[in-house]
């Protein structure tokens, strides 16, 4: 039809991009993220505001079944791609976009998804079972954060979609709410490559949290990028200025991370950082990495960027357990998002 | 009696003003990136036309009727909203308490968004629900407490009154703490920019996490329209309405309009996102006792005038 090959051309002048980054990669992230920048399409929050899948690099065991379940969830028209190499950015993103006009293979794969598929609903944390339920009306709820199945010890009632009652468990001023579990995963923007928070949130509170590694390998994983110096500590800037929702610092920390620390981009970012005072209070009270406020963790990043005189901290998943235990969703996750980039750091260096 | 003729002006003035709203954004994030800002850059139809053409979505045992109200329920709180701003002299909806109507309006926003976030049965739209809660408590008070003012200096509840009370001198000269307030909580209620926190991409975008297709049309729609709203709501309450030398009235209420609604894109993509917890500080530990000065020294100057 005329009219929907003219709206997906249109759609797909900047079709919104989900990364799935591999831990180890961060090279090819880097590149994605730069390319994206200059063409400007943006990153998806989330599979439903997605169109394309793109995954940095090649993904273990578990980190490839979340990024299955992200495809699933994805709504359509859409697209999935691997970049192995920095150099092929270029073409595998120019052909994803490309395969996105493609009305009639579009249609097909619509046509595909269609097929419901019933699975029984199990008791355990992960309702894994894709229970479309007939409608043809895409994806699941296996976003970024998972809803892991409501069943901390309640009782098999009989609620729609085989879900069972929430758990009760006692919170911070002592009533006794509601607890969910919930796992914040790999896929959220910014959040560190391979890194998954399982947690039991009461209201908006994190009671107690786990981190772990999906893919836990015997030693540390090289990174290829992450060489100690100014490029480092822009990165861990950038992710950290994306959390905490100043878009358009984390793009100039990026710009400044592709000149690797000294240029025009890297003057320009850092003058504005020492500018601004509300993204500074903003930030105060949360704790960071070797026992510093936050505030100081950004300074030091700034110092990092600044001389190589600073080093970035170093910081264990034990140490961020402790750190997001008791704070709201949102400090938890501007803390992870500072600590993530050094824990990367201690994988590589112990 | 609504008048029925002025409700196609109404709806389209604001479909501009929204479609004006979003472009405005795109502008600026087309010129932060360092691109030329070219028409087919900072157009949104490629965003309007990715949307219609995208599926739509559901969730395991969502509660799908409030969910789709909850979503719908904006623009339609927006429609309303704009309902008592006099166009050309004349408001769709005559009503003696246009201000107390507004502020009826955005508090319905609590139920929708809420009922956007909860409806979802998804853990992050939950989480963003909570979070515009926890903000709507922080600046529903100052809201109130800053459309206080132009009604108490004009005597009358009715937006048409209030604007030929400041036949004299606006009322963003002698109350210029409520106007800032005002604009502060369009930006809320609209959970925009600054205080975007239940769209945050921290929770995989909140609200909108789940909601794809048309339904994520209508939510963005939404926002932008609420912002619009708020800002059409803003000229005749505290810049004079359609007052103005040489121009006719329509045109310079538009330029208003345009100006106020300037400000509040740029205000929403400079500022960087505040926590629900550091905006909660905010809102009780410094707006309210300012708009309550406010409220007081206006009182007094109208009770000293009179």
């Amino acid at each position: 039809m005329g009219l929907t090959e003219r709206l997906l051309s249109a759609a797909a002048t900047r079709p919104h991009v989900l990364l799935v980054p591999v831990p180890g990669r961060s090279d090819l992230r880097w590149a994605v993220e730069d390319w994206l920048d200059a063409q400007g399409w943006p990153q998806a929050a989330s599979p439903a505001g997605a169109d394309l899948l793109i995954e940095c690099g090649t993904p273990a065991v578990e980190l490839a079944e979340r990024a299955d379940a992200a495809w699933d969830a994805l709504p359509g028209p859409r697209d999935r791609a691997r970049v192995r190499q920095p150099d092929e950015v270029d073409a595998v993103l120019s052909a994803a976009r490309s395969r996105l006009l493609d009305g009639p293979r579009q249609r097909q794969d619509a046509q595909e998804r269609g097929v419901p598929v019933v699975a029984e609903p199990s008791g355990d944390m992960d309702p894994g079972g894709m229970d479309m339920g007939g409608m043809d009306d895409g994806g699941m709820d296996m976003g970024g954060m998972d809803m892991g199945g409501m069943d901390m010890g309640g009782m098999d009632m009989d609620l729609p979609g085989g879900l069972t009652m929430a758990g009760r468990v006692e919170d911070r001023d002592g009533l006794r709410l509601e607890g969910l579990p919930v796992r914040f995963g790999p896929l959220l923007p910014d959040w560190p490559a391979g890194l998954e928070l399982q947690t039991t949130l009461s209201g908006d509170v994190l009671i107690d949290s786990r981190c772990r590694w999906l893919d836990p390998s015997d030693g540390p994983v090289p990174d290829r990028a992450v060489v100690p110096g100014p490029a480092a500590a822009l990165d861990a800037l950038s992710r950290l200025l994306a959390v905490a929702g100043w878009q358009d610092g984390a793009r100039r920390a990026r710009r400044a991370r592709a000149e690797a620390g000294s240029g025009p981009a890297t003057d320009d970012l850092l003058r504005r950082l020492r500018r601004t005072r509300l993204l500074r209070w903003s930030l105060r009270g949360l704790p960071a990495p070797e026992g510093r406020d936050l505030t100081e963790h950004l300074n030091l990043l700034i110092a990092c960027v600044d001389s190589s005189s600073s080093r970035l901290p170093v910081a264990t998943l034990h140490e961020l357990d402790q750190a997001v235990t008791g704070l709201d969703v949102a400090g938890a996750v501007l803390v992870v998002a500072a600590y993530g980039p050094v824990l990367f750091r201690e994988r590589v260096d112990a | 009696m609504p008048d029925v003729l002025l409700v196609p002006v109404a709806l389209l003035a604001l479909a501009v003003l929204a479609t004006a709203s979003a472009t405005g954004d795109r502008a600026l994030l087309v010129h932060a990136s360092g691109r030329p800002p070219r028409l087919a850059a900072i157009s949104v139809l490629p965003e309007v036309a990715r949307l219609l053409v995208q599926r739509r979505r559901t969730t395991t045992a969502p509660d799908a009727l409030l969910w789709r109200v909850g979503g719908g329920g904006l623009l339609v709180v927006a429609a309303l909203m704009i309902a008592v701003v006099p166009i050309g002299g004349r408001a769709v909806l005559d009503n003696p308490v246009g201000i107390v109507w507004f502020n009826a309006m955005d508090v319905l926003l609590w139920a929708l968004v809420w009922l956007l976030g909860w409806g979802a049965s998804s853990a992050a739209a939950l989480v963003a629900g909570y979070r515009y809660l926890a903000q709507a408590l922080a600046y529903e008070l100052p809201l109130m407490f800053a459309l206080i003012p132009p009604a108490v200096v004009a005597r009358s509840l009715d937006v048409e009154a209030v604007v030929a009370s400041q036949s004299g001198r606006w009322n963003v000269v002698e109350m210029p703490v409520a106007f800032g307030v005002f604009l502060l909580c369009v930006v809320a209620f609209s959970f925009a920019g600054p205080l975007s926190a239940p769209a945050g991409s921290d929770v995989a975008g909140g609200v909108l996490a789940e909601v794809s297709g048309v339904d994520r049309l209508v939510v963005l729609a939404g926002r932008h329209a609420l912002l619009a709203a708020g800002a059409a709501f803003a000229v005749p309450v505290f810049l004079g309405g359609d007052a103005g030398p040489l121009l006719p009235g329509w045109l310079w209420q538009l330029a208003k309009t345009l100006a106020v609604l300037a400000v509040l894109v740029v205000v929403r993509r400079r500022l960087p996102l505040l926590r629900p917890e550091r905006f909660a500080e905010v809102g009780w530990v410094l707006l309210v006792p300012l708009t309550l000065a406010q409220v007081l020294v206006t009182t007094v100057l109208a009770l000293a005038a009179s």
